[in-house]
């Protein structure tokens, strides 16, 4: 992202144009335990523009949900601590809102849908209870208005005889239901973004793609923008514009879907398309990134993939690269895309080409 | 619902019946009590054989128990165990006959009668304020966990919930209610020079004449004892409530709940505490029959004249009818108790259907 004066911004409703949406910038968001520090994320650059969907892909533990939790400012203190970096949303850094200023942007401005459906709904309270009290929260309306917009937000989901579920309790809901409620829920107050935080990670493969295509029509309808976190690299190839790879709380690459996908430009993303299971590798052992994710506790020097890295030399563990621009104008933190690594930037190409031939585009 | 309540009320009949079987063979295994007779020089065989007809305790002991249950009685059995009113019998327990006290002769129903109003004052006050507190400094030690007051309320917990019950309150009665201090009084519910007796006809004749001057000489009566249930009590309790409130508010619902951007004050009292409340009230309902059986150190220490104190009163003078009594009333109150908590979680979360 171009640089971006945040100083203006008089009128927080207006949406300047060119002006990412979301701007989070060398956020670092630590969690201080018993056994030391884990900087569970550690100097996170993106932004989304207005109405763009961005997905946010790594494996557990790379810090992508403590990421969305910062934005959100959901993190407990203690033992968790915003360490640094700025959260720039519409015009203001989130990170200097007092408290009540936040929770309204919480819910009005951006909402969020969490992976477990199960758990994620009150027990007991109403789906309509649960719905309304964001209608009632973030809008002047009555209750009897915010139960209808409930009905309505229920309908918008695609959720059947929405007169009769606003009186049912989560229990007596199945977990794509309770997904979409929780949709429901989100989207109810017309939020500018929405964080979907493993959305589809609790559900049923079938339903899965349901609730994928229920959120891509709801976002091409209402031109809200959208923040996937997945570790599931189908479901942001399906839903997303662009794509950002943590690794060990830091992001290891970012470019558009096709990019990512189709070239990937790191190693640790290579691995992870390589780790997909395809019909062409049927009858072979799948394929791993060797290794382990790092303790959080003790990082290795240099870059944090260089000891699982196939390509990795001196260089890669004397000092950690910087998202450099890749051939394809991606970004990737490697330092096979600096003048250095030219030389070992062949293989790697090599490798790609057969791991994308693998899996099968 | 109603349905589950009857069902249950049915199935309460068999463990009702054991509850009287094994009250009944307590009581017997210590002995005839006549036997406290022998070895007084001025009782005669003859006077103890006749003691022991009077009472029954010359039938064979699944006779007395029999007629003690109801079941047997002047009439055949079968007409013996109807209601009064249908032609059948009218001993028993199953009659609403506990029998006369050994020791004074009294009806039963009228020593347990006498009995109840002191323990339901002294148990309902303590109990309705250890739930408070407990539930209010539990569910302020979730919410601020690891500060001062949570640590605070950790060690009163730690150290309340250890001290034995006769020796808070005897340390109570050296500290407040002898000299220097004599803030409260020591023992009884009133205050010998100035009320009549508790319970009896002048007391509430003095009671209509100077309400204000006898519910305050009554409370000054409560202090101590109600402290000394309400310290240990709460110590339990306050730990339960914390743990259940540290449970919910780790729930993913709550993050939901901040996330829509409710306020954190209406996240945990509204979010979080609904559903921490839940074991709660089993537990806290769990505890009701105490309310009846009276609480028998606490009584016995600050002379207050309950069921608990009657019950060790009654143990010393081997008045088993009494015992039975107090047992029995005891025993009901658990299976009733026990159903009530589980009726109140029904009602509270909808997730419990019971038909």
């Amino acid at each position: 992202m171009t640089a971006i004066s945040p100083a203006g911004g008089a009128d927080p409703g207006a949406t300047v144009p060119d002006r990412p949406l979301l701007d989070v910038r060398g956020l670092r968001t630590y969690f201080h335990v018993m056994d030391g520090t884990v900087k569970a994320v550690d100097g996170v650059d993106f932004s989304i523009p207005p109405g763009g969907t961005v997905g946010l892909v790594g494996e557990s533990g790379c810090g992508k949900s403590v990421t969305a939790h910062s934005i959100m400012r959901l993190i407990d203190i203690p033992p968790g601590e915003i360490a640094g970096g700025e959260i720039w949303f519409d015009g203001r850094d989130l990170l200097k809102l007092s408290d009540s200023e936040m929770r309204h942007v919480r819910g009005g401005e951006i909402a969020m849908v969490f992976q477990e459906p199960m758990t994620s709904l009150n027990p007991v309270f109403t789906i309509g209870d649960q719905i309304s009290e964001a209608i009632l929260l973030h809008n002047d309306v009555n209750k009897k208005e915010a139960a209808e917009r409930a009905i309505e937000s229920l309908k918008a989901v695609g959720v059947s005889a929405p007169e009769r579920r606003v009186k049912q309790y989560p229990h007596e809901l199945s977990g794509g239901m309770r997904q979409r409620a929780m949709i429901a829920m989100a989207l109810s107050c017309n939020p500018k973004l929405v964080i979907a935080d493993e959305p589809t990670t609790a559900l049923d493969v079938t339903i899965q793609a349901q609730i994928l295509e229920l959120i891509k029509a709801l976002q091409a309808r209402t031109g809200t923008a959208l923040l996937l976190i997945t570790h599931d690299l189908a479901v942001v190839a399906e839903t997303v514009q662009t794509i950002a790879v943590m690794y060990a709380g830091r992001i290891v690459e970012a470019g558009t879907v096709d990019q990512v996908l189709l070239a990937p430009q790191h190693p640790y993303t290579q691995g992870l398309l390589n780790s997909i299971p395809g019909v062409k590798k049927r009858g072979r052992a799948l394929s791993v990134i060797k290794g382990v994710v790092p303790n959080p506790f003790r990082l290795p020097p240099g870059c944090k993939f260089q000891p699982r890295c196939p390509y990795a030399w001196e260089a890669c563990s004397a000092s950690e690269p910087e998202l450099l621009p890749a051939p394809n104008g991606a970004k990737s933190r490697c330092y096979l895309h600096s003048p250095e690594g030219a030389g070992r930037r062949e293989a790697f190409e090599k490798s790609v080409a057969a791991t994308m031939e693998s899996v099968g585009g | 619902m109603i349905k589950y309540v009857v069902r249950r009320m049915i199935q309460a009949i068999p463990v009702l019946f054991l509850i009287t079987v094994f009250t009944f063979l307590l009581m017997h295994v210590q002995g005839n009590p006549a036997q406290r007779f022998a070895q007084n020089a001025r009782v005669t065989q003859a006077q103890i054989a006749a003691f022991e007809h009077r009472w029954g305790l010359d039938d064979p002991l699944p006779l007395q128990y029999c007629k003690w249950l109801g079941v047997c009685g002047d009439k055949p059995i079968v007409v013996n165990v109807l209601p009064p009113a249908l032609g059948g019998g009218d001993n028993g327990i199953l009659h609403g006959d506990f029998g006369y006290s050994v020791f004074d002769g009294r009806l039963v129903t009228d020593v347990i009668a006498q009995r109840m109003l002191p323990t339901l004052i002294l148990t309902v006050t303590a109990y309705l304020i250890w739930v408070t507190i407990a539930i209010l400094a539990g569910v302020y030690a979730a919410v601020k966990r690891y500060s001062l007051f949570d640590s605070g309320l950790t060690i009163f917990n730690y150290v309340g919930y250890s001290l034995p019950t006769f020796w808070l309150g005897l340390m109570l009665i050296t500290f407040l209610s002898v000299p220097p201090l004599r803030w409260f009084p020591a023992s009884g519910m009133n205050d010998p020079y100035t009320t009549p007796a508790f319970g009896t006809d002048s007391y509430w004749v003095f009671f209509g004449q100077n309400p204000f001057f006898a519910i305050f000489d009554l409370g000054r009566h409560l202090v101590l004892p109600v402290l000394t249930l309400v310290t240990v009590s709460i110590a339990g309790d306050s730990r339960f409530v914390r743990s259940s409130m540290l449970d919910s508010l780790n729930q993913d619902y709550v993050k939901t709940a901040r996330a829509k951007g409710v306020p954190e004050r209406r996240v945990v009292l509204r979010h979080a505490l609904r559903n921490a409340l839940l074991p709660v009230i089993t537990n806290v309902g769990l505890e009701i029959p105490f309310l009846f059986s009276g609480a028998i150190v606490t009584e016995t220490i600050f002379a207050w004249p309950g069921m608990g104190r009657q019950f060790i009163e009654s143990v010393g003078h081997t008045d088993y009818p009494v015992l039975m009594g107090i047992l029995l009333i005891a025993a009901v109150s658990i299976v009733f108790a026990n159903l009530l908590a589980d009726v109140l979680y029904a009602v509270v979360d909808p997730r419990v259907k019971y038909d």
